[in-house]
């Protein structure tokens, strides 16, 4: 379960060049009175929101509305500016997929080195080796070097490994699907085991049809607003995001 | 990651971990030949074993520290992408640089074990193992939590590169490294509060070379270091707590 409380993140909008250290010592009490006036920008906004476990929250909005950084806040690789985000259970996130891999070393490490810093054990991943690898279609390149890997078998590589962190909630940045049609299809059997298994789930998605298919709660992003659907039901036919937009009042 | 980081380090190299033996090598030679031999500052009982030692401790430091002051820029991807501890990038950037010095260590113990005419009494002795272990954990706390203080600092000002650069530029010379540092005795204190370095250097040579003076066994001397480590544990808790949260903003 997550709970959400009066939950905000701000960014300054821009940052004061000082130029040099002279010129920051010189006009030190000028830069203060800069610094203090920039102006602030709220990519989410005092947001209140429960989470319970098995649930899909889909959220939604244009560009720029906050959704990536709610997921990250919701991650923990971001601190709010205010307010708590209450989690239980272990996160699994799909914000960038192979972050944390090497270029120089084999597949086989890269796997251990990614799967330790998604909180799994050395034990379980020399476990699950030959299963990651055979999921991602790569089981031949185990020793190879990632850096003769193609982006389609880094992506795959770390796809399946998020996908065998075992955790308890998921949280997908528009990354649901890579590699050709074949790899994609069981990319979404994989996601749809995930619904089956009872997982909570958090998708940044634009994907109307998406939403309507597998949404138990919407959270629709705007600029500095936002609107909590509980009820999907409730949701007249929709065509495309501007007309969920409309029908949330933005 | 350490482990992967130093597997990175010497994959498709030909001399692989030796590099980290070389380095330090090559440079205890340019300091011998330049103070031992032009210069004739450094002399005395077994004066190139100790200055390799010490220059194989400074590079420990020197190395551990350069890694730990960049490791967040370093490791932007992980700590922006993935919820792990802070500690993680700067207290690998320490364990990866003692993982690759323990090795050198080992080549020390050869060399000393070679090149020694006689061993100190007692040289195995369990006082000299705890005196040992303290200098190692005190130098670790001093790197670890110079890295803590740097690495926060390096992302919102990035002067810190060229100053933390001088200071390990300029700081072997001011460590009892390449020659004796005659330090007035009113000064002793605030030398050895101010280079947190240089106490557990000496204590090390202490236990290998009979001719090191055994500076942590003054009273004052030892209070004084414990005094200035506790307030850079401090400081480090206090940068971590303050920035930390604030930095990934501006990674």
């Amino acid at each position: 379960m997550i709970r959400i409380q009066n939950l905000t993140k701000s960014y300054k909008r821009y940052i004061v060049h000082y130029g040099s250290l002279k010129n920051f010592l010189l006009n030190f009490k000028k830069f203060r009175k800069q610094v203090a006036t920039i102006d602030v920008l709220h990519a989410v906004k005092n947001l209140n929101l429960d989470i319970q476990s098995s649930e899909v929250l889909c959220i939604t909005g244009p560009n720029g509305a906050g959704k990536s950084t709610l997921a990250k806040l919701i991650a923990g690789t971001i601190e709010p500016t205010s307010g708590n985000i209450d989690v239980e259970g272990r996160i699994v996130p799909f914000l960038e997929l192979g972050v944390a891999f090497i270029w120089e070393l084999t597949g086989e490490d890269n796997l251990y080195l990614n799967g330790t810093l998604l909180g799994l054990s050395l034990n379980y991943l020399k476990k699950k080796k030959k299963e990651i690898f055979e999921f991602a279609e790569i089981f031949d390149f185990m020793n190879t070097p990632l850096k003769y890997y193609s982006s389609g078998m880094q992506l795959r590589l770390a796809f399946s490994i998020a996908m065998h962190a075992a955790g308890d909630i998921y949280i997908f940045d528009e990354i649901l699907a890579v590699g050709d049609s074949n790899f994609q299809k069981k990319c979404f059997d994989a996601f749809h085991n995930l619904i089956k298994t009872k997982k909570t789930i958090i998708i940044v998605t634009h994907d109307i049809e998406f939403i309507k298919k597998h949404a138990t709660k919407v959270l629709v992003l705007a600029p500095e607003k936002h609107h909590l659907i509980e009820d999907v039901s409730v949701l007249p036919p929709l065509e495309d995001l501007n007309s969920l937009l409309a029908f949330c009042g933005f | 990651m350490s482990f992967m980081d130093l597997k990175q380090k010497y994959q498709d190299s030909m001399l692989g971990f030796f590099w980290s033996f070389l380095k330090p090598f090559l440079q205890f030679v340019a300091y011998y030949v330049i103070f031992a031999k032009i210069l004739n500052v450094g002399s005395g009982v077994n004066y190139a074993l100790r200055l390799f030692f010490g220059v194989l401790l400074w590079a420990w430091f020197a190395e551990s520290t350069s890694l730990g002051f960049n490791s967040y820029i370093e490791k932007r991807s992980v700590v922006t992408k993935i919820k792990v501890s802070r500690y993680l990038p700067p207290v690998a950037a320490y364990t990866t640089q003692t993982m690759n010095y323990f090795l050198n260590l080992i080549l020390f113990f050869i060399l000393y074990v070679m090149g020694m005419p006689s061993f100190p009494v007692g040289l195995l002795s369990f006082y000299n193992f705890f005196i040992f272990f303290m200098s190692f954990c005190s130098m670790s706390l001093v790197i670890v939590n110079l890295n803590i203080i740097l690495a926060n600092l390096n992302v919102l000002y990035r002067d810190i590169r060229p100053i933390w650069e001088l200071v390990l530029s300029y700081g072997i010379f001011a460590t009892p490294i390449i020659y004796h540092i005659p330090i007035p005795e009113r000064y002793q204190t605030l030398y050895y509060a101010i280079n947190l370095i240089a106490l557990p250097l000496e204590a090390m040579k202490s236990i290998f070379f009979v001719e090191q003076s055994k500076t942590y066994l003054l009273p004052h001397v030892l209070i004084a270091y414990i005094v200035s480590l506790a307030i850079l544990i401090l400081m480090s808790r206090l940068t971590y707590k303050k920035l930390s949260k604030k930095i990934i903003d501006y990674l």
